[in-house]
């Protein structure tokens, strides 16, 4: 839980940290930052409509029930395999290829700026909902 | 699997710990590596921890390190109250702001008895082959 520019700062220091680390030998850090990019975009996302995540099962709740049209059945399918393969590679016994991890923060990075485009054109509209009231 | 994640995750936390950056990532990697090692404390006694559905296996980790290290007398319940520490001010939602260097100052003090305490219980406990 945070307001909407904690999360958001958040997000794009994560990102950067994910880009520097490309490595295959500090995949953890970039599976990690990426995926934690993302999530903290869609909580700032959530943020603009005073909601928050307790929990993983929250997050994807709370995407499926309240996002999922704005930001698209792709994204929405995409999120849980961002989700189950950082698990995977982070508690559970897999280890990632080099080319795994290259995938993983592509996707993540086109995904961060799809999230980054949906809040901005959100926070303009409520912007101009809020200066017309 | 769990001595070489435990290991890599270690080192990282270590390196952006002496490179003063990246605070929530070294926060998480420092908690990664205490779960690798109870996990692997816990398997030498073929015992996992499960999740809920769209979860993580956090909270049955403490219930099983409890019953099954703490209870059997192989891991102090100090130690096994670290972790309990660790996980609750973890700030995974942010909600408390973003992770200063001071937080990770006392993050990283208040792991590493834990940390050691593990590592030489799986090196005792590790069956020999």
């Amino acid at each position: 839980m945070a307001d909407m520019a904690t999360h958001r700062q958040l997000a794009e220091g994560l990102l950067q940290a994910a880009r520097r680390a490309q490595s295959a030998k500090r995949w953890p850090i970039v599976i990690d930052a990426a995926f934690y990019s993302v999530f903290h975009l869609m909580e700032a996302l959530n943020a603009v409509d005073c909601r928050d995540s307790y929990n993983f099962a929250d997050a994807d709740d709370l995407l499926n029930c309240f996002l999922s049209r704005e930001l698209g059945e792709h994204f929405v399918q995409d999120y849980r395999y961002l989700f189950y393969f950082r698990r995977g590679v982070i508690y559970g016994p897999h280890f990632p290829s080099e080319e795994q991890v290259t995938g993983y923060l592509r996707k993540c990075e086109n995904h961060y700026g799809h999230v980054l485009t949906v809040l901005n054109q959100r926070l303009e509209t409520e912007g101009g909902d809020r200066a017309r009231d | 699997m769990h001595a070489q994640k435990a290991e890599l995750c270690w080192r990282l936390a270590r390196q952006l710990y002496s490179e003063k950056r990246d605070e929530f990532l070294c926060m998480n990697l420092i908690f990664y590596t205490v779960l690798h090692l109870i996990e692997q404390a816990l398997a030498i006694h073929h015992k996992h921890p499960a999740a809920a559905p769209r979860g993580v296996p956090h909270a049955d980790r403490e219930l099983q390190m409890r019953r099954h290290l703490v209870g059997k007398k192989l891991l102090e319940p100090e130690l096994a109250d670290i972790y309990t520490e660790l996980f609750s001010v973890r700030h995974t939602f942010a909600e408390e702001g973003i992770q200063t260097r001071a937080f990770i100052e006392h993050y990283m003090e208040l792991a590493r008895p834990l940390i050691e305490g593990l590592e030489t219980l799986v090196k005792a406990e590790q069956p020999e082959f």
